[in-house]
């Protein structure tokens, strides 16, 4: 099957945010068992566009999730300090994704340089409240190390980890198969873009 | 050769004396100190950049003194254990010791090049970085 471009997706209600997400979406949390509760603060499950009105990804919907803190491990559930933004944690969080039909196929195989994101200034801009973005960069662009923004090379870096992210796939797979952990249907879906 | 990047300690009843003094008239050694700290409790820590001839017997006359000497690359460390491979680290690391290998996106630390400015302490949100004394 080829790539599926997401350009090429003109109406907001051709495909789906989160059609296997929902209420009782059985994940990885933390190194235990957890569950999807609802969406989280701040879920905007509308779609991302570019000038010309294309779509280039998802907003961004977020979660709220529930787990067994006596099953998780240190390792996945980490106290965290961030300069200038203060104490929180780092979580260790795997949602598998069913593939049920082609479409959620299609969403689920883009690669780096078909996902995109906006670039927002938090030092100027967002405290000020003044709206928009410096532009949208691809993941792919990301994970290169440096990005252009209105000219000006800028070093980034993902802060969430690509290697940890691996490590929870391989392990909620082997959870899997052994038949350990088991796909549910959710009891609701999460809010999807029409209630964006 | 390039001159020995050292890093010294001293203890409160040690950081008051005239040490550079006596490495430069004493021992005519060529000194650059690269970064010198003196804590609340009068404990400090010089990092310096030490060269001549007569190298080997300055050290020892550190030694004499109660002062301990480390080579650079002993004091920054990383606690693997701790790091996730979030890369904060490696657009603030002015050394390059700290980076990302691509494609696997794991950050790696090349305790050689580091200059022990400290930036990562501060910067990693795991506090996987440690200064070992
Ligand atoms: S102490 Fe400075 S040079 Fe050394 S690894 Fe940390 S940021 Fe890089
Ligand atoms: S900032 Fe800390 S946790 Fe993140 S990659 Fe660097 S050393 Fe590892």
């Amino acid at each position: 099957m080829p790539p599926i471009n997401l350009r090429a997706i003109k109406s907001p209600n051709e495909g789906s945010n989160f059609a296997t997400i929902g209420i009782g979406t059985r994940i990885f949390l933390g190194g235990g068992v957890g569950y999807v509760v609802w969406n989280g603060t701040q879920h905007f499950p509308g779609w991302l566009k570019d000038n010309e009105g294309n779509i280039v990804g998802s907003a961004g919907g977020t979660l709220s999730v529930m787990g067994d803190l006596k099953q998780m491990k240190p390792q996945w559930l980490r106290g965290t300090s961030f300069q200038g933004y203060g104490a929180t944690l780092t979580v260790g969080l795997g949602i598998p994704i069913p593939i049920l039909n082609e479409e959620i196929l299609k969403f689920a195989a883009l690669s780096d340089e078909e996902l995109h994101a906006p670039v927002v200034d938090y030092s100027e801009n967002y405290p000020n409240r003044v709206g928009g973005n410096l532009g949208l960069v691809s993941y792919a662009q990301l994970k290169s190390g440096k990005i252009t923004v209105e000219g000006k090379e800028v070093a980034t870096a993902p802060l969430s980890s690509y290697p940890k992210a691996r490590e929870i796939a391989g392990l909620l797979k082997t959870w899997i198969q052994k038949g350990d952990f088991q796909l549910g249907e959710p009891v609701q879906l999460l809010p999807g873009p029409s209630a964006a | 050769m390039a001159p020995h990047k050292i890093v010294l300690r001293f203890s409160s009843t040690t950081s008051d004396r005239p040490i550079i003094y006596h490495l430069v008239k004493d021992y005519d050694l060529v000194v650059n100190i690269v970064k010198a700290k003196i804590n609340p409790h009068l404990e400090g820590t010089m990092v310096l950049d030490l060269d001549g001839e007569r190298y080997e017997e300055g050290i020892e006359y550190l030694r004499d003194q109660g002062i301990t000497v480390h080579p650079l690359n002993q004091e920054v460390v990383r606690n693997n254990d701790r790091c996730t491979s979030c890369g904060a680290c490696t657009v603030h690391c002015p050394a390059g010791a700290l980076f990302m290998e691509r494609p696997s996106m794991e950050v790696k630390f090349n305790g050689d090049k580091c200059v022990v400015c400290l930036h990562c302490l501060k910067v990693c949100p795991l506090r996987a970085m440690e200064v070992r004394i």
